[in-house]
């Protein structure tokens, strides 16, 4: 119970209204009082939009996920603990249905890519095109697009959501050495992308 | 690489910073669109789903599930058994009921006799 009380903790997208409390909603909705969900989803939605987006990168994806993850919010209301936080809930949920859309979706078009990637990825990640482009973000933004979907989870959440290591470990159900070691190979992929760009360890990692 | 602005953290390196800029500037001011929650208020109450889909939650529900089979079901029973039946359809289904269950009785008798 403990465990979500610490992850309240306020991000650059994370900031709500206190009133009225996630408890009192979810004991509302439990009632059947669909405008109590309707508050939840007014306090959430971004929340939850930005976390699938960034994950998913693609924005039909990211509002199928919104409308799952708060129809799941009303299929379980019952099971549901007014006493904790929602947002730990929520960001669990929406990792979950990331993962389930990343699975169905990339069964066929990741090995394609990966392979496109592969031939082109030295002109593209050298550090001499993106001073030429200029667009270091958009380079480093395709770079965690080839994170593994392990890494690519804790590094929207650490440095998106800005949650701490236990936080993270408290969502994704995982050691908090296991959320450690996946960032540190994350950022060893990335810059390994953004010097060199091989590609080539991206999967490596995918357990640890 | 040229590191935009400044380092928010102590502590972080230019990698850590440049990371997170590009993270929260690509999702800056992204909103799911307007009449989601009305797609959602609608789904709740029996209507469809954006774009006539079936969310996950609810697709896999086992009450759900059950609740689907039975009105499957009901709708059958309905379409082949539409209204009471009359005296005649009545005494008919009689009729080959016990023909049927006669020939399924004696059936097998004969064949061990």
């Amino acid at each position: 119970m403990e465990k979500y009380r610490a992850s309240a903790s306020a991000g650059p997208i994370s900031e709500v209204s206190e009133e009225p409390a996630d408890g009192e909603l979810v004991a509302r909705l439990k009632a059947g009082d669909l405008e109590a969900l309707g508050a939840l989803y007014a306090r959430y939605k971004t929340l939850v939009y930005r976390t699938a987006l960034a994950i998913t990168r693609d924005p039909q994806a990211a509002e199928d996920i919104v409308q799952d993850c708060f129809l799941r919010v009303h299929a379980y209301a019952s099971t549901i603990d007014p006493a904790l936080p929602l947002k730990p809930w929520l960001y669990r949920v929406t990792v979950n249905l990331s993962y389930t859309w990343a699975s169905q979706h990339n069964r066929w078009r990741l090995p394609l890519e990966s392979l496109v990637d592969q031939l082109v990825s030295s002109a593209r990640f050298s550090p001499e095109h993106v001073a030429e482009e200029g667009d270091q973000e958009r380079a480093i933004r395709e770079a965690i697009d080839r994170l593994a979907f392990g890494q690519r989870v804790v590094v929207v959440l650490y440095y998106l959501n800005e949650l701490s290591l236990k936080e993270i470990a408290d969502i994704l159900d995982c050691p908090v050495g296991t959320v450690k070691s996946r960032l540190h190979y994350a950022r060893d992929n990335l810059r390994r992308y953004l010097t060199a760009g091989t590609g080539a360890a991206e999967v490596a990692y995918e357990y640890t | 690489m040229n590191i935009p602005e400044r380092k928010p953290r102590p502590g972080e390196d230019d990698l850590d910073w440049l990371i997170r800029l590009a993270l929260q500037r690509s999702v800056a001011g992204a909103e799911p669109r307007a009449d989601l929650w009305w797609d959602i208020r609608r789904w709740l109450s029996g209507g469809p789903g954006p774009r006539g889909r079936v969310p996950l939650s609810h697709s896999q529900t086992p009450q759900r599930l059950f609740l689907a089979a039975a009105q499957r079901l009901s709708t059958t029973l309905d379409r082949i058994w539409p209204a009471p039946l009359s005296a005649e359809q009545t005494q008919l289904l009689e009729q080959r009921w016990n023909a049927t269950f006669v020939l399924l009785g004696f059936a097998p008798l004969g064949r061990v006799y």
